[in-house]
């Protein structure tokens, strides 16, 4: 077990074999290497990433295809370099939610997935090209709509 | 900045592990190989910087908007079983 200092969570105990390595951290907190995840709350679509080095680094994550059903990236062989990925069922696909107001503003960011291989707890940050996505994708649209 | 100029098929090398190989040069498009440690970030620039910031909003993410999300989000399910004639 170790033990890690959060600035929202507190103090956290968790076993060594669940810590999840970011190659290269996620953009813009390269100190942070190791991250521990766990729900939000029993239940919810929502999970939090802990980064064990830094206290202050946690971020919102939640399956894309809960709210973006369609959400289809191509993820070539060179982006799953040194996860070990054994079998293509392993891999898993989260997208980091933010906040510019209100929380029916959350937006995920559909252009900079994490990829992790839920075998061996390796993984990255993917950035893809122009395309159909973009790192400001609204949960709830009909929201918006309503005013 | 140190600026080099290389022919098509020629290479860079960065430190003891990082390779830049020009593979292809048409028109004002250059095709290029990179070889990095897996640690080494290797990204188109403006998207990377796009990401990077949208990373630095998400980390100001508190608890309170999450149980301000979680409402939201289950409210709208509520609504949305209803819909489909539960």
């Amino acid at each position: 077990m170790i033990k890690i200092q959060t600035a929202r969570f507190g103090e956290i105990e968790v076993e060594k074999n669940k810590v999840i390595t970011m190659f290269g951290g996620i953009l813009g907190f390269p100190k942070s290497e190791h991250y521990i995840m766990f729900d939000h709350e029993p239940g919810s679509p929502f999970k939090w990433i802990q980064s064990v080095e830094e206290p202050d680094v946690a971020f919102v994550v939640t399956d894309p295809l809960c709210f973006f059903p369609e959400y289809l990236i191509q993820v070539k062989k060179e982006e799953l370099a040194n996860m070990d990925v054994e079998d293509a069922n392993d891999v898993t696909i989260l997208t980091i939610l933010s906040l510019r107001g209100e929380a029916r503003d959350m937006t995920a960011n559909l252009q900079g997935p994490l990829v992790i291989n839920s075998a061996s707890l390796k993984g990255r940050q993917l950035v893809m090209k122009e395309g159909a996505y973009t790192t400001k994708h609204h949960l709830f649209p009909e929201l918006r709509a309503a005013g | 900045m140190l600026v080099l100029t290389r022919k098509s098929g020629e290479m860079i090398a960065i430190g003891d592990e990082i390779k830049i190989h020009i593979q292809e040069i048409r028109g004002n498009q250059v095709k290029i190989g990179i070889v990095a440690p897996p640690n080494v970030a290797v990204h188109r620039e403006e998207v990377y910087l796009r990401i990077q910031d949208e990373n630095r909003r998400a980390v100001r993410v508190t608890q309170e908007n999450m149980q301000d999300l979680s409402k939201i989000y289950k409210n709208l399910r509520g609504v949305k079983t209803g819909n489909n004639g539960n």
